[in-house]
């Protein structure tokens, strides 16, 4: 086992998976020991950005200044990391897509001169490449942590795609769909969450974002049906989509 | 015919409660179809009242209702014997510091499958041979000391078992069987051990008339369930169209590949690993259900078998159609339509099925 240097980058994004990340690894003392971060804007002042074996980069991009960072870093990293639906997918921030860029900006800040953004939302590997994504509104902490200890024994990981409705399976919930005629989007949402809101009987919004590798346009569509008939509005599935799913609707997928 | 007629007995409907109360003397854990909250689920039981008895499950593509009336007719849930006998996640060992690996125990307690429906059995019986030399499954399936089936009067919404072949009766396998014919219940004995407990619970020999309405309603139940066309119809249709692509990307045009089809049938058996370790030397590896509709599923380095759904999709249908047939020599689908039921966009499997018989490609 070795020590691995870490850049913790942090783009357009809420910090939440990050916190996410930090929880985990706090409970994990003899972890830290083996990580020597390098790079953090929230724990520390450099702002040099050397060569790691791992980058962790959490928040989408929305102006060229990050399209440069990125860049900068995934050059400097052994391995790239995407945190969080932002990075992977986009984010949140994706909903001002498509909508006047001037209006948007104006809603929140007083003096919009100061905001550098452009009409895009971009997800971390439409810039460069990714090696490993851990999306989730927040991520997973626990499973980047395990992943972690995995890189410093020298090991990795292949990721599995299912659907979310296989983790809720195994779980043992009873179906909120079937059973309560709630809809849900866990069967075209990746899994990871643990089946967080089927396990208090709430319908899944999606938050991991779209399983883009089956679910293409056209069962998307045949998807909408369902939940509509469900009584989800088609506004708010469209809605849930663009905020979590954002770059994987702008790309054309290929049907799986 | 007429030691036949030795084997059955009649009771009042009470008397399920006698045999749950004997077989719990026994020091024996029960375990059925029952209520938690508001939500059928299997696990255990200790008395009559515990079981659905006065429920009956509404199926269709899609949806399940659970509806409280008297003299309900209960045929199951999402859940089914697979879910006690071969665990949904499970660490099946660590290693240690020293490269020791440590199975990890089983504290399955002695126990009996109550109330069980016949495809549940036929299910069984797959995993059974499926799993033959998997021990976690054989240690636990060695703990069940009886199986008591509940025969079907009335099919379910989405149950096709008459076409297959594996109910709505039961022929072997059990302890004891029975069926519900109002406030009677007619009782058939399956093995010694259930003769024993038979005649310890006080029923008696069933009369002529009972017997008589037995298999009238057995029959129609048959017939009712009946609702795709013959299993060995079927499997040849399917031989037909194995390689009809156009067939399988319809049968599959509204399929999300959520795998809750793989999860809740009860003869999927396939898993996956996980492997985790701990700094301190500690490792551990987890087994869990995995769905072959998963896109995952199928995958090898470098390569995918099966990197489009309606391939996926396909594997599934042939699977339980074909290739269980060639594996152990038993029909992988059982009938039971819970893929049905619990798939989100119901897809209805007996559609697809039949749909197979008399398809001519384009
Ligand atoms: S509750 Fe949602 S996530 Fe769970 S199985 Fe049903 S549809 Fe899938
Ligand atoms: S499939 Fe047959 S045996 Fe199973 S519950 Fe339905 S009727 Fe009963
Ligand atoms: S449950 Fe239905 S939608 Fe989901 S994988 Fe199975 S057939 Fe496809
Ligand atoms: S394939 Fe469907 S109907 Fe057949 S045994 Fe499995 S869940 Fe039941």
């Amino acid at each position: 086992m070795r020590k691995l240097s870490v850049s913790v980058l942090k783009l357009t994004s809420c910090s939440g998976c990050l916190n996410e990340v930090l929880y985990s690894l706090v409970a994990r003392a003899e972890l830290l020991r083996y990580l020597n971060i390098s790079y953090f804007t929230e724990l520390q002042d450099s702002n040099a950005i050397e060569d790691v074996d791992v980058a962790i980069v959490e928040g989408s991009i929305v102006n060229s200044e990050q399209e440069e960072l990125v860049k900068q870093v995934r050059e400097k990293s052994r391995v790239l990391i995407a945190l969080g639906t932002c990075a992977v997918f986009g984010g949140v921030q994706s909903l001002r897509a498509g909508e006047d860029l001037r209006t948007v900006v104006l809603a929140s800040y007083p003096n919009p001169d100061h905001i550098k953004v452009l009409p895009e939302v971009k997800s971390v590997d439409s810039v460069v490449n990714v090696d490993y994504r851990f999306s989730g509104c927040p991520a997973n902490g626990e499973a980047l942590a395990r992943f972690l200890v995995k890189l410093v024994m020298g090991g990795s990981e292949s990721p599995i795609v299912e659907s979310l409705c296989s983790e809720c399976k195994r779980k043992g919930i009873l179906c909120v769909t079937v059973f309560d005629g709630k809809p849900c989007l866990g069967p075209i949402t990746l899994s990871g969450c643990g089946a967080l809101c089927p396990s208090f009987r709430r319908g899944c919004y999606g938050c991991y974002g779209l399983n883009a590798l089956i679910v293409d346009r056209e069962k998307l569509e045949e998807f909408s049906k369902v939940v509509e008939r469900l009584g989800m509005s088609r506004e708010d599935f469209m809605a849930m989509l663009k905020a979590f799913s954002y770059s994987s609707l702008t790309k054309s997928s290929s049907s799986r | 015919m007429s030691r036949m007629l030795g084997e059955y007995f009649e009771g009042s409907v009470l008397l399920l409660e006698n045999l749950i109360l004997a077989l719990k003397e026994q020091g024996l854990r029960v375990l059925s179809y029952k209520l938690e909250g508001d939500l059928p689920v299997i696990g255990e039981v200790s008395r009559l009242s515990d079981l659905l008895i006065d429920y009956t499950d509404i199926q269709s593509p899609g949806s399940y209702r659970l509806a409280k009336e008297v003299k309900g007719v209960f045929r199951h849930t999402q859940y089914s014997p697979k879910h006690l006998l071969h665990y949904p996640t499970q660490v099946i060992y660590e290693i240690s510091d020293d490269f020791e690996i440590i199975r990890t125990k089983d504290d399955f307690p002695p126990s009996v499958l109550f109330g069980i429906k016949p495809c549940d059995l036929a299910a069984i019986e797959v995993l059974d041979k499926v799993l033959e030399r998997d021990d976690v499954y054989q240690a636990r399936r060695a703990r069940i000391e009886y199986i008591v089936v509940e025969e079907c009067v009335e099919p379910g919404g989405t149950c096709f078992c008459g076409s297959i072949g594996t109910g709505p009766a039961v022929a072997k396998g059990y302890d004891i069987a029975y069926a519900r014919l109002g406030d009677q219940v007619l009782f058939k004995v399956g093995s010694e051990k259930g003769l024993k407990l038979v005649e310890k619970v006080g029923l008696t020999p069933a009369s002529d008339e009972t017997l008589r309405r037995y298999n009238e309603a057995l029959n129609e139940a048959r017939r009712k369930a009946s609702r795709i066309p013959p299993f060995n119809v079927v499997v040849r249709a399917l031989e037909d169209v194995a390689v009809a692509e156009g067939f399988w990307r319809e049968a599959s045009a509204r399929c999300v590949g959520c795998t809750n089809c793989n999860m809740v049938c009860p003869t999927c058996f396939c898993t996956e690993f996980s492997d985790y370790a701990d700094l301190s030397g500690k490792a551990w590896r987890e087994r869990h259900w995995f769905g072959c509709l998963s896109f995952t599923y199928g995958q090898v380095a470098g390569q995918h078998f099966r990197p489009e759904l309606f391939m996926r999709y396909r594997h599934f249908v042939l699977h339980k159609f074909l290739f269980y047939q060639r594996q152990v020599g038993l029909p992988g689908c059982v009938g039971c339509g819970r893929c049905i039921t619990w798939c989100p966009m119901g897809i209805d499997l007996r559609e697809v099925v039949s749909r197979a018989v008399g398809y001519v490609g384009r």
